[in-house]
């Protein structure tokens, strides 16, 4: 298939590469009906997984911060049943069950959190301005 | 970036004179030119299934089921917190990227089947 939406691409794994460090582009698709990045990379000390993908059934995408395999925070809106209940409770959710919900896991997945949808830039301005307020909830894991 | 609509238009396309005077040859340019653009198209998309196919088949050997099984287990409409998610998230901790990649792929799959299809009907 023909790369007709390389620009946005481009322009993604260049946002990438100007903030996060050992940037490797695990798959990358770029076509009028699909857009597909998957990236892993570094970020202080943590390792950093981004999905993005954008098909005719809108957006998708995963962020994640790793310690390790461990889960350290991860924001996405994939289908999930918990975070519908968690939006629409558990009488409504049902009417809401194809809905893409975003929500954030906070360490190792300990909790689900309902968030505004989060974009890259979204994602890095969380890690520049609230990652250590985060980490500070979590005394007793070394980070 | 929002996902991008596809239209359908008609398009006129000049064909090289040369061409157009050798597919004379050959019976009707523009029926053949249709007939080259669709052999084209159907080898190009041949070749985006086998892609997709290849995608599919790599989650499913991940997670051992299909996708629509996969599907059924992380959507399931029951009222219960359904174990498989708790035991996906000990093994998959990051298991959303390959489920929404899965996804996406398996839709590709089934547009394209059905492009295909509506080109060998015509």
């Amino acid at each position: 298939m023909e790369r007709r939406d390389e620009k946005n691409l481009g322009k993604l794994i260049e946002l990438l590469e100007s903030i996060f460090e050992e940037v490797r582009i695990v798959q990358q698709r770029a076509t009028e009906a699909l857009l597909l990045l998957r990236a892993e990379c570094r970020y202080r000390k943590f390792r950093v997984k981004i999905t993005e993908i954008v098909d005719g059934q809108g957006r998708n995408y995963s962020f994640y911060l790793l310690r390790g395999d461990t889960v350290v925070v991860g924001f996405d809106n994939s289908e999930d049943r918990r975070a519908q209940i968690m939006k629409y409770g558990k009488r409504n959710w049902k009417k809401y069950f194809r809905e893409r919900v975003p929500h954030q896991h906070t360490y190792d997945r300990k909790e689900m959190r309902l968030t505004e949808e989060m974009s890259v830039p979204a994602f890095i301005a969380w890690l520049r301005d609230h990652l250590d307020i985060y980490l500070a909830d979590y005394p007793t894991v070394s980070f | 970036m929002h996902a991008q609509l596809h239209r359908t238009e008609e398009a006129t396309v000049a064909i090289k004179p040369q061409y157009h005077n050798l597919l004379r040859d050959f019976g009707n340019p523009v029926e053949l030119a249709n007939y080259a653009i669709e052999s084209y198209l159907v080898t190009k998309i041949l070749k985006y299934i086998e892609e997709c196919k290849a995608e599919i088949k790599k989650h499913e050997a991940k997670y051992g089921c299909s996708y629509e099984e996969f599907y059924g287990k992380i959507t399931s409409r029951n009222g219960t917190e359904p174990a498989f998610v708790l035991q996906l998230e000990k093994e998959h901790p990051t298991y959303e990227d390959d489920f929404m990649t899965w996804g996406a792929f398996h839709r590709e799959l089934e547009k394209w089947n059905d492009e295909m299809k509506k080109i060998l009907a015509s």
